[in-house]
């Protein structure tokens, strides 16, 4: 069959507006908590640099540069959809950060009128401004958060009794990922794992509605 | 994943440890995850549902705005064009005939796909006048082109 003018035959295939609905309707009920548990754990992680913008943003906006011509290609072939998404999240709660750290603040793009109908990165709505000081309520907040070195205590604490995660802990607090984790542990790759989904737990049962922000 | 620009704090690593892991665990471990804390899944995977749904259709709904716009501005321009056709066959063959004297590299065309000019019959003039009404030929009234 003839390729269509201008498609590389050797090129992966870039993933069409049907592509994207079929997957839409393909994802699974774990698909969606992976995708949801992965955008609470960013917004969290890059904590005042998300500008009061949540999960749902995070999510919306990884979405829409899949559908928005030119921001982001997905190729089916080498990803599926929530992976793609997952690095999409990745990719922009850390441009956010970013901004953050600079001290800016960049206004909520799915909270503005939209004037572009091709919604390019270049023609988007989107403004910068200095980043304010927190509101009375947010501070407030702040002061009754705990202290980062209190709360990372918190955590070990609840890893006390369980020594291969105490460990997988102390090996993430350092910048490690988990094959260094592994080797320097001489642990195979199921006990690791095993102690990451224990983290997990605990964690999510000591903190149901996610860790809190600390001051 | 790894990579990020601003340093990492120790709790940063713990959060990254633990995005790493729900990026690639098994799915029926993170419905554990859920249920051994407490969370309903099935509203937590509705609601992401809702918000990709949503996303989909306010993309899919810019995408028919703009397709009907773009339309809207085409059957504009080629309705006013086409009002400085003329209306009866012997005024279509003048303004033609007009056009044609003003511009005889269109002529040449014209007469390469029809031949002769004379063996032009209504339909041809017709068509021809709404081809060069939409490149702009006719702008001024059949009246002006008559009168080149």
């Amino acid at each position: 069959m003839r390729e269509p003018p201008g498609q590389d035959p050797l090129q992966d295939h870039e993933a069409s507006l049907e592509d994207i609905r079929q997957a839409f309707r393909s994802l699974t009920e774990g698909d969606m908590l992976r995708l949801d548990a992965y955008a609470n754990n960013r917004i969290r992680r890059i904590g005042l640099s998300a500008s009061g913008r949540d999960a749902h943003h995070l999510l919306t906006e990884a979405m829409n540069s899949l559908l928005e011509t030119g921001r982001r290609h997905w190729y089916p072939d080498k990803v599926d959809l929530p992976g793609f998404l997952i690095g999409a999240m990745w990719s922009i709660s850390s441009n956010w950060a970013r901004k953050g750290a600079r001290g800016e603040v960049e206004i909520c793009e799915t909270d503005l009128i939209r004037v572009s109908d091709t919604g390019e990165d270049s023609a988007r709505s989107r403004r910068s401004a200095q980043s304010q000081d927190p509101s009375p309520e947010e501070q407030l907040l702040l002061n009754e958060a705990p202290t980062e070195e209190q709360l990372v205590e918190e955590i070990q604490n609840l890893f006390k009794d369980h020594l291969l995660a105490s460990l997988t802990i102390d090996g993430w607090k350092a910048g490690m990922k988990g094959p260094e984790i592994i080797e320097a542990l001489n642990i195979d790759d199921n006990e690791y794992r095993t102690a990451v989904r224990l983290i997990r737990r605990r964690i999510a049962t000591r903190w149901p509605t996610g860790m809190p922000y600390v001051r | 994943m790894s990579g990020e620009q601003y340093p990492p704090r120790p709790l940063d690593g713990i959060l990254d440890g633990l995005a790493d892991s729900i990026a690639v665990e098994l799915a029926a471990e993170l419905l554990e995850d859920a249920r051994s804390a407490g969370q309903d899944s099935a509203t937590i995977a509705k609601n992401v549902t809702n918000t990709l749904q949503t996303a989909l259709r306010q993309f899919e709904q810019r995408k028919l705005e703009a397709a009907r716009e773009a339309c809207r501005l085409h059957a504009a321009s080629r309705s006013n064009s086409w009002d400085h056709i003329a209306l009866t066959p012997e005024e279509r063959k003048r303004q033609l005939s007009g056009i044609l004297e003003n511009n005889p590299e269109i002529g040449a065309v014209l007469t390469t796909q029809h031949r002769e000019f004379e063996t032009l019959s209504d339909s041809d003039v017709e068509s021809a006048l709404e081809d060069l009404a939409e490149l702009g030929f006719l702008d001024d009234s059949p009246e002006a082109s008559r009168d080149k």
